[in-house]
C-alpha cells in the first residue's frame, strides 16, 4: 500500500528533519537527566546495591541509607536465631573529616568490611587484591575519580578524624556525591570512629546473608519488631535501595529538577515539532483539499498526519539513542556514572511518541482548514 | 437526442449568495438546469458570472440556500456528511486550476493514493492507475514527479487521478488556465473523449472562448443566470 507519509518523508527528509531534531532533544533531555539522577543515587546505594546480602538491619525511621545511625550489635541475634539466615555481618559507615596532603579538609563516608573469608558485603570486585591491601591497619581504597580530589597516589597518607590512614588501593563506580568514599576493613573503620579495635556493642548496620534469597521478604518480616521503641528496622536489600533512593528524588529536590527540566523538554518539543509539521501540512493544503473533494474523510487525512508523527517519533528515537550512547560512553571514561535501567529506555520511548503524537495532533487541525470549496476560486 | 437520456445532474431554481464585508451578493439567481451524461459541457462567462460557483453546487462542494441539486438520482444536500463523502468517493472526479499534485509522489503514485481510499482489491487499483495514465498518454512519464514535469503534463496527471476511478462525474475548474493554448486544447480534446468513451458527465468551466468549440454542450452565463445554452453536433 502506498504511503503519502512515508513517501513525503523519503524524498522530502529536510523538511522534517527540525522536527526530528526537537523530539530527540526533548527525549534526550529526559533520558540523560533520569540516567544522571539514577547514577547519583546509585552511588548512595552502592553499598547496597553491590553486596551480597539481601537482609539489612538499621537504625529505626531511617530516612535514607547514607544517613544511618548506629545499632546494638547484638540485634544480629534476631537474625541469627532464624534457619533461613546463612550468616551475618557487621557493617560500620562513619562520616568523617579527612586531612589530605597539604592541609585542607574534604568530608568523607569511610565503610568498613569485614575481611574474613565468607565475607559477603565488600563487593566482589574487591576481592583479593583490594581485600589484601586493606588488610594494612588503617589502609584505605579510594575511587580513582576522586583521587585528584584527595590528592592521593598509592602510599599517599590521609588523616581519618585524626589517625594517619594511607592510601592502599584504588576502585572505580564509587565516586562519592559531594564528599568522597572511604573503603578499609571494619577494624579500621572503628580506628578512626574512635571506638577502638575492641569488638564494640555498636555497629552501623547488621547484613544478613540467606540460603534462599527468594525468601528475604519473609525473613524481613519475621526479624522486623514491631514495638514503637524498637532499636532497629529490617528491610531487604532491594527495599532499603529504594526507600533511599526515593528519599533523594523527592526530599532534596532533584526529582523536582528532573520533573522541570523534562516539563521545558515536551513544550520545547511539541512546539518545535507542531510548528513544523503544520508547516509541512500548509505546504500540501491544496494536495489535501483536493483529496477531500474526491472524498477522502477526514479521518483518512488524519491518519497521514498521526503516520508522520509516529515516523518523526522513531527517527527522534534512533537520534536519541546514538546520542545517549555517545553520552553514556564519554561519561564512562570521565567516570560520571549514567544509570539506564530498563524502564527509563521505556519510559523515554513513551515520553517520545507521546510528544510526537501531541505534536501531530495539534498541527491537525490546520488539516480541517482544508476546504475543497476553497480551491473553486 | 437529450430527451432520450436520462439527466445525470439535475439543479433546480439554485439561489445561492456571498457576504463580503456588509454587502450580500447574489451570485446564482434561481437557476436550473439539467447535465447529461456522455457529454462535455462546458460552462463560460465573464469574470463574475457565477461560473465557478455554479460548478461548486452542482458538485457538492457547496450548499444552495435555496433549490435542489439531484445527482444520480439522489439529493446531495439530504445525505449525511458521511455519505456525501462516500457518494462523492465513488461517483465524482475534480480536476482544478492548479495541479495540486503532492511534490513528493510520481505521476503513478498520483494517481494511485486517492484510489486507495475506495473498496478495491489492491491489483485492481494497480490497473485503473496504469490505465488513467494510458489514457492521458503518461504511462512512460508513470515514474516522473511533479518538478519534473510540465505544466501540461501536470494537469494530465491531475486528470488521470481523477478519472482512474471511472467516475460517472467529473468536474474541472479553469483546468487550462495555466498552461499554453497548445496544451489547453489538448486538454479539452481529452475530456471530450473521455466523456463519449465512458459515457461520464463531464463539466468544465473555461473562460476561454477559443475551447468552446469542442464541447458538446456550451452555458452561458450572466449574473448568475444561464442566458445561452448551445448543444453542438460533434
Amino acid at each position: 500500500m502506498l504511503s503519502l507519509a512515508r513517501s513525503s518523508l523519503r524524498h522530502e527528509f529536510h523538511r522534517y528533519v527540525p522536527a526530528i531534531l526537537a523530539v530527540a532533544f526533548a527525549s534526550l533531555l529526559l533520558l540523560i537527566q533520569m540516567a544522571l539522577l539514577l547514577g547519583l543515587f546509585g552511588i548512595v546505594t552502592a553499598v547496597i546495591d553491590r553486596s551480597g546480602a539481601q537482609i539489612w538491619l538499621t537504625c529505626p525511621r531511617l530516612p535514607s541509607f547514607d544517613q544511618a545511625t548506629d545499632i546494638p550489635a547484638r540485634s544480629a541475634l534476631a537474625l541469627k536465631a532464624l534457619p533461613e539466615v546463612a550468616a551475618t555481618e557487621d557493617v560500620e559507615m562513619i562520616n568523617a573529616q579527612v586531612r589530605i596532603p597539604g592541609g585542607a579538609m574534604i568530608a568523607a563516608t569511610v565503610v568498613g568490611y569485614d575481611l574474613r573469608p565468607g565475607g559477603f558485603v565488600m563487593p566482589r570486585e574487591f576481592r583479593p587484591a583490594l581485600a589484601n591491601a586493606m588488610h594494612m591497619p588503617d589502609g584505605v581504597i579510594v575511587d580513582h575519580a576522586d583521587a585528584d580530589k584527595l590528592h592521593a597516589k598509592l602510599g599517599t597518607v590521609l588523616e581519618i578524624n585524626g589517625v594517619r590512614a594511607p592510601v592502599v588501593g584504588f576502585t572505580r563506580h564509587f565516586r562519592g556525591v559531594g564528599g568522597v568514599y572511604l573503603f578499609t576493613s571494619l577494624q579500621s573503620a572503628r580506628q578512626f570512629s574512635g571506638n577502638g579495635i575492641q569488638v564494640p556493642a555498636m555497629t552501623t548496620f547488621i547484613a544478613a546473608r540467606l540460603h534462599h534469597p527468594e525468601l528475604a521478604d519473609q525473613v524481613r518480616d519475621a526479624v522486623q519488631p514491631k514495638s514503637a521503641d524498637r532499636t532497629f528496622d529490617a528491610w531487604t536489600g532491594r527495599s532499603l535501595s529504594r526507600h533511599s533512593q526515593l528519599y533523594w528524588l523527592l526530599e532534596t529536590g532533584m526529582g523536582v529538577g528532573v520533573l522541570f527540566s523534562a516539563l521545558i523538554g515536551v513544550v520545547v518539543g511539541v512546539v518545535i515539532t507542531s510548528q513544523t509539521l503544520r508547516g509541512i501540512i500548509l505546504a500540501s493544503l491544496k494536495e489535501y483539499a483536493t483529496l477531500r473533494a474526491m472524498g477522502v474523510s477526514v479521518s483518512s487525512l488524519r491518519t497521514i498526519v498521526l503516520e508522520l508523527a509516529a515516523w518523526i517519533g522513531a527517527f527522534g528515537l534512533v537520534v536519541t539513542g546514538v546520542v545517549a550512547y555517545a553520552l553514556a560512553f564519554i561519561a564512562d571514561k570521565s567516570s560520571v556514572s549514567l544509570d539506564f535501567p530498563w524502564w527509563t529506555i521505556a519510559a523515554t520511548i513513551v515520553f517520545t511518541f507521546a510528544v510526537a503524537f501531541a505534536s501531530g495532533f495539534i498541527a491537525l487541525r490546520v488539516l480541517y482548514t482544508a476546504e475543497p470549496s476553497e480551491l473553486l476560486r | 437526442m437529450q430527451f432520450e437520456k436520462q439527466p445525470s445532474l439535475v439543479a433546480k431554481a439554485l439561489h445561492r449568495g456571498f457576504v463580503s464585508g456588509h454587502v450580500r451578493q447574489e451570485v446564482i439567481r434561481g437557476l436550473s438546469i439539467e447535465i447529461f451524461p456522455g457529454e462535455l459541457t462546458m460552462i463560460a462567462g465573464p469574470s463574475g458570472s457565477g461560473k465557478t460557483t455554479l460548478l461548486a453546487l452542482l458538485s457538492g462542494l457547496l450548499s444552495p440556500e435555496r433549490g435542489t441539486v439531484h445527482s444520480l438520482g439522489q439529493e446531495i444536500e439530504l445525505l449525511p456528511d458521511r455519505e456525501r463523502e462516500r457518494y462523492r468517493l465513488r461517483h465524482t472526479g475534480f480536476v482544478f486550476q492548479g495541479f495540486n499534485l503532492f511534490s513528493s509522489l510520481t505521476a503513478y503514485e498520483q494517481v494511485l493514493l486517492p484510489l486507495q481510499y475506495g473498496a478495491r482489491p489492491d491489483t485492481d487499483l494497480r490497473e485503473a492507475a496504469r490505465l488513467a495514465l494510458e489514457e492521458v498518454g503518461l504511462l512512460e512519464k508513470r515514474h516522473l514527479r511533479p518538478l519534473e514535469l510540465s505544466g501540461g503534463e501536470k494537469q494530465r496527471v491531475a486528470i488521470a487521478r481523477a478519472i482512474a476511478k471511472a467516475p460517472e462525474l467529473l468536474f474541472a475548474d479553469e483546468p487550462t488556465s495555466a498552461l499554453d493554448s497548445h496544451n489547453a486544447e489538448r486538454i479539452v480534446v481529452l475530456f471530450k473523449r473521455l466523456a463519449h468513451r465512458h459515457h461520464s458527465s463531464i463539466v468544465c468551466v473555461t473562460h476561454d472562448e477559443h475551447l468552446l468549440r469542442h464541447a458538446d454542450r456550451v452555458l452561458h452565463l450572466r449574473d448568475g443566470q444561464i442566458i445561452d445554452d448551445k448543444r453542438r453536433s460533434s
